[in-house]
């Protein structure tokens, strides 16, 4: 039986390599040449710091926008992974420096999509640099796999659904492999998290959530419910807070009293703009924050006035569940940004058929919101069909012949806030439950 | 094997999709996305009046040039006016390449306005100037088009015949005259230019399909293999 049991384990594991390899060489999208288009001029041009690049070399407000990076780990982790494959990738250079060359005609045409990026450029090995710019999305994939598994202790079975769940998720695989956006980073470290949480190693814990927040700044809203729930006294509490927020703030010190530009033109400044609504006061935008505040104060509460006695990696896990839960209530997430949930909600789907049924309803919403969009889902075909596929009208486009497809993607969007809700209710119930047992 | 069979199905799907859309009825509905030009919320507008129109001129990245879109703002309340879109190959040019009239109470408040002409064939690289007049319009009740805030100095504006600062928003589609084949020659060729990835990457994706099908019969045979 166990020996069964892990060939299935290996052929689903190999299945989810080759779908993996497949997307890797053949789907492209603008996502992932902004991401990967930076560090190479770390690896290849000797800039460290991206942000004072972009102050100087950029100076009008439309290009401002379109040069600014990520987080300085991020630009490291992909300068990295560039170096160690640049004698694999002998035209990488070139053709990023094309593209470079596009970059402030297309920001100011709104030429962003893939298809202008590969149309007016050459390169005769696209594909393989395509294909290494995913690889350490690739890499980190499989480990946060070979954590999920390793925490999902003595049921083989368990093991078996949750490896099902993942290496064959649409989310995972679109993230990753079509928009390739480094989301997998973050979600390895919280998953990370998890894993020395089991361990009762909370010091390691706490830099691996810290790392997490070094890469993209979402998991900062899990730190302070862990801190409380790892915590024994207010003291203890406190030293992990900052234990947690040391990584996170050891770079963005450095860059912030450094760089000039980092101010600027790190992504983080756009995102507290755009996305969370601080451009004026707006009082409905100021109300759903003191709801959503109030809510996160009564979860830090509930953590810090929990017994020592029930705090495990599964009740840590549904306070993170809580938190990511809020995010998307508040925020409205693109498709890939569901991936931050997955190392969470995996553990309790296999448990649930409740959540299970919520978790694909969600992502069907989510996918029917985002994948109408033409530069959300076409054009990642780019690379396959030059023209053909950017002359195909988008979903969205088609739809909107009939009816606005607008009130479309709000109906939908409402419907994903209130399965949000309902998950999160079920994973309240559940904490009530454990506490309740114990 | 449900999985496998899901993912053969949607593979199926799509490539039924792709030869569905390369035939004739379906080619008409599709379109190159070009030029985007727009930026939200930056104030600045032109006003096209009697002797005052808004051009603009821009320089498309594909050939068959047939649609552009424009964002105008209407006065509802003024009385029915004349709007006429001319593309010419230059601000001083008295011919028109394509013409399009339209009264104002076809616009739609604050939407993109279509203008739609036949295609260009060679309109790739090549220097267009769009004109947006109003000639029975009054100073008072003219019409809006939306500037950007940034422009670049190859796409040249202009008021009247005044180069200006800024680009005007528009966005403008090509239509679309190659085929799935061509499409799918050009891609195996793109593929062989690059051998010796082809032929890693080959042998990495065989050998992983040869270790499923093994892993599958085994099964099926109950780990006899």
């Amino acid at each position: 039986m166990e020996r069964d049991l892990r060939l299935k384990l290996i052929f689903l594991c190999l299945l989810g390599a080759l779908i993996r390899l497949l997307m890797m060489a053949f789907l492209i999208h603008g996502d992932c040449i902004y991401v990967n288009f930076s560090p190479h001029l770390l690896v290849y041009h000797n800039i460290w710091d991206i942000y004072e690049y972009s102050r100087l070399n950029f100076a009008s407000d439309v290009l401002k926008t379109g040069q600014i990076y990520y987080s300085p780990l991020l630009y490291f982790t992909i300068g990295l992974s560039q170096f160690i494959f640049r004698p694999l990738m002998p035209t990488f250079d070139n053709w990023m420096d094309t593209i470079g060359n596009l970059r402030p005609k297309a920001i100011t045409l709104g030429m962003q999509y893939s298809q202008h990026f590969l149309n007016n450029t050459y390169d005769i090995q696209v594909f393989r640099n395509v294909f290494f710019m995913k690889i350490p999305y690739f890499l980190f994939d499989c480990l946060a796999l070979l954590i999920l598994i390793k925490l999902v202790v003595g049921n083989a079975q368990n093991s078996l659904k949750i490896t099902k769940l993942w290496v064959l998720n649409p989310v995972v695989l679109y993230s990753l492999y079509a928009i390739g956006n480094f989301d997998i980073f973050p979600v390895f470290f919280i998953a990370g998290c998890l894993y020395f949480v089991f361990r009762r190693r909370n010091k390691t814990a706490m830099v691996s959530l810290g790392l997490a927040i070094a890469y993209k700044i979402f998991p900062i809203a899990l730190l302070l419910p862990c801190a409380a729930l790892l915590g024994e006294t207010i003291r203890e509490r406190i030293k992990l807070f900052f234990i947690g927020l040391c990584p996170f703030l050891s770079l963005f010190l450095v860059f912030f009293i450094s760089s000039k530009g980092f101010v600027t033109y790190s992504l983080m400044q756009g995102i507290l703009v755009n996305r969370f609504g601080f451009k004026a006061i707006d009082p409905i935008a100021l109300l759903k924050w003191v709801c959503v505040g109030l809510i996160y104060l009564a979860i830090i509460y509930r953590a810090f006035s929990l017994p020592r006695s029930m705090v495990n990696w599964i009740m840590v896990r549904r306070f993170f569940i809580l938190c990511i839960s809020l995010i998307y209530i508040m925020i409205p997430i693109s498709f890939h940004w569901y991936m931050w949930l997955l190392p969470l909600i995996l553990f309790e789907i296999i448990e649930d058929s409740r959540l299970l049924r919520l978790f694909w309803m969600q992502v069907i919403i989510l996918g029917l919101i985002w994948l109408a969009y033409k530069p959300y889902s076409i054009d990642t075909l780019a690379l396959l069909g030059g023209l053909f596929f950017a002359s195909l009208p988008s979903p969205a486009v088609i739809i909107d012949k009939f009816f606005p497809y607008y009130y479309v993607a709000s109906a939908l969007r409402i419907m994903f806030i209130a399965t949000t809700i309902w998950m999160s209710f079920l994973i309240v119930a559940k904490i009530k439950l454990s506490i309740k047992k114990t | 094997m449900k999985t496998v069979l899901a993912i053969t199905i949607v593979i199926c799907l799509f490539i039924a999709i792709c030869l569905l859309m390369d035939t004739p009825p379906f080619r008409k509905y599709r379109h190159i996305l070009d030029l985007s030009i727009s930026s939200s919320n930056t104030g600045l507008s032109d006003e096209i009046y009697s002797g005052h129109s808004a051009n603009q001129e821009f320089v498309p990245n594909f050939d068959g040039l047939n649609t552009i879109l424009i964002p105008m703002s209407v006065n509802e309340k003024a009385p029915k006016r004349e709007v006429i879109f001319r593309l010419k190959d230059a601000v001083g040019s008295k011919k028109d390449m394509a013409l399009c009239k339209i009264f104002t109470d076809a616009l739609r408040k604050n939407k993109y306005q279509k203008f739609c002409f036949t295609d260009i064939e060679s309109s790739r690289d090549r220097t267009f100037v769009l004109m947006v007049e109003a000639q029975d319009a009054e100073k008072a009740d003219s019409i809006k088009v939306y500037i950007t805030k940034d422009g670049i100095r190859s796409f040249q504006r202009y008021e009247g015949n005044n180069p200006a600062r800024g680009i005007m928003q528009l966005i403008t589609f090509a239509s679309y005259n190659g085929n799935l084949k061509t499409e799918a020659s050009n891609l195996f060729i793109k593929l062989a230019k690059d051998k010796p990835f082809l032929i890693v990457y080959s042998i990495m994706i065989w050998g992983i399909i040869s270790t499923l099908i093994v892993l599958k019969v085994n099964s099926r045979l109950g780990g006899k293999l």
